[in-house]
């Protein structure tokens, strides 16, 4: 099921060629709002690591994305960093936030998991959002320096790019390793995983933490790109556009939330150009894609492409 | 292994009361009993899905009673379930896969390809159960008898010393009873494994067994031999006074 065919490695080709080229025939707006696809793309598959293959549906998703930001956009201005350092200190530091929240977070399961996580995320937001001397409250952090060579929403596109490319790998081969495995025999049923010797909160609570390290590499790119971060990062609407974009794309397909978050920018992109009652149009597609589109619609999409195959 | 004792309170009602025996090694034997005699209670608490209010649970040697049912797999005992669990969304293969993976202690890699993982293992494990040609479907969309054996593959890729079956062949056709009696008769033979079963099937029960333990309303009220069963007035009476 996993096996990456030959089919999806050509089409895989086929994207990041589009990708590349991308840039040179459309204008700088278009750039900037690939960028976000991109950035969005990693986050929401980050967040399905836990959804789509561990069963556990996080509410506090966005808290550890405005972790990666936050501590990003710290270091920067706070401590000097180079920025390189800080978007590497980003993710780590999520993790380790990540360690004591995921521990509590995995003592509970269902609807009880959902919310202790989003307490948790809450209180984050809390945080930055009333510390002003430290972390701007609401008037977020502004004007965040970052390297010469990646200032230009060019350069940053491929960065960007770049750095997709690398985290949908690594998180493409967790998710096929045993580990990855035992992860999708936990959503199946943690009783059986049990019996078969699964310590089912260690394998919970390690999957919470990887899903953070890189919720958190999505919101430090995200400070680079935008080079301002506010609190609103790790409110719970920001939970919400992760879990809708992976709930487009479907949660049981690896490539999924990335289709889910190409669909996502694009359509707010045309849809607020006609309208403001975006959320309106975009309640009208979760409604249509639940119902009708369960697997999302990569999963639509493959259904489509195997069953003209059998043709 | 041996159980000293063992009680189990759900609320003021004794589900096991003192039960005490002991396991010979390499035995395949039977638990028999009414509905609600406490048999699949006993089977939780030697497996750590309950901790018990009083006694204690030995395997091979040691305590074990008050472990996470996780460990307990661990010590090479495995169970399989009264009604059917497997993993329903992950395919035949990958069900016992995941199962050989965790008792090797694998699965904590994080970066090698699962894919070709103790295939062999796992295709000789799916060949026992006549399971190999619906290695791709998912488990869930397997027919309920091929769901019971799965579940009962599950318990067995992890090669343990002592399985525990909960009513393996319920709700099975006569042929795939005959077919799962027959399995575990060979497997524990070959892998010198000790069996403990619930069962009320009697076909089965008398077939298989070499020791038989009768269980009454929470406690144990006979063990023996099938013929010594057979012929013990206190477990006629409890049979025929329930069908009558």
């Amino acid at each position: 099921m996993n096996i990456i065919g030959r089919e999806k490695l050509v089409l895989c080709a086929i994207f990041l060629a589009i990708f590349i080229t991308l840039p040179f025939f459309v204008g700088g707006g278009w750039t900037s709002l690939i960028i976000e696809m991109f950035i969005m793309a990693i986050a929401a598959t980050a967040a399905n690591l836990m959804t789509g293959y561990g069963g556990m549906v996080s509410f506090g998703v966005a808290g550890f994305y405005g972790a990666g930001a936050y501590i990003t956009a710290l270091l920067i201005t706070k401590a000097g960093f180079p920025f390189g350092v800080a978007l590497v200190a980003g993710p780590v530091g999520a993790s380790i936030i990540a360690l004591p929240i995921g521990w509590f977070c995995v003592r509970r399961t269902a609807i009880y998991f959902s919310m202790l996580s989003l307490a948790f995320a809450q209180l984050m937001y809390v945080i930055v959002y009333t510390w002003y001397s430290f972390a701007g409250g609401d008037d977020g952090i502004v004007g965040i320096p970052i390297p010469a060579f990646l200032n230009s929403a060019l350069s940053y596109y491929y960065f960007t790019l770049a750095i997709m490319v690398i985290c949908l790998i690594a998180m493409w081969i967790i998710v096929n390793s045993p580990f990855g495995k035992t992860i999708q025999a936990l959503r199946e049923n943690q009783e059986r995983a049990n019996f078969i010797g699964i310590n089912i909160r260690r394998y919970q609570h390690a999957i919470f933490i990887i899903s953070s390290f890189f919720l958190a590499v999505a919101g430090s790119l995200y400070c680079g790109f935008n080079q301002n971060v506010f609190a609103d990062y790790m409110f719970w609407t920001k939970t919400f556009d992760i879990i809708i974009v992976y709930l487009l794309g479907g949660i049981y397909t690896f490539i999924g939330p990335t289709i889910g978050a190409i669909i996502y920018i694009l359509a707010n992109k045309i849809i607020i150009r006609y309208t403001e009652y975006w959320p309106i149009i975009l309640g009208a597609m979760i409604v249509f894609i639940t119902l009708f589109m369960p697997n999302g619609m990569a999963g639509f999409i493959w259904s489509r492409i195997s069953t003209t195959k059998k043709q | 292994m041996e159980v000293k004792n063992l009680k189990k309170f759900f609320g003021g009602i004794s589900a096991v009361h003192n039960v005490t025996f002991k396991l010979e090694a390499r035995e395949i034997s039977s638990i028999i009993g009414p509905n609600g005699a406490g048999k699949t209670t006993l089977f939780n608490l030697i497996t750590g899905k309950l901790s018990p209010d009083e006694g204690e649970v030995y395997f091979n040697g040691e305590n074990i009673s008050r472990l996470q049912p996780f460990q307990i797999c661990h010590k090479k005992l495995g169970r399989s379930f009264q009604i059917t669990n497997i993993f329903p969304k992950l395919s035949v293969f990958e069900n016992i896969q995941v199962a050989i993976l965790s008792s090797r202690g694998i699965n904590k890699n994080f970066f090698n390809r699962a894919d070709r993982m103790v295939k062999k293992e796992t295709m000789e494990v799916l060949k026992n159960l006549g399971l190999a040609e619906k290695k791709d479907v998912w488990g869930g969309l397997l027919a309920h008898g091929d769901q019971k054996l799965l579940d009962i593959g599950i318990s067995l890729a992890s090669n343990p010393g002592l399985i525990l079956l909960d009513e393996p062949t319920a709700g099975m056709s006569p042929q795939e009873t005959v077919k799962t009696t027959e399995l575990v008769k060979k497997l524990a033979k070959e892998r010198g494994m000790t069996v403990l079963l619930i069962e009320h099937d009697m076909n089965v029960v008398f077939s298989i067994s070499e020791t038989i333990r009768v269980m009454h309303q929470g406690k144990l009220i006979a063990e023996g031999k099938p013929d010594e069963i057979k012929s013990n007035n206190r477990v006629q009476q409890i049979y025929l006074g329930e069908q009558g």
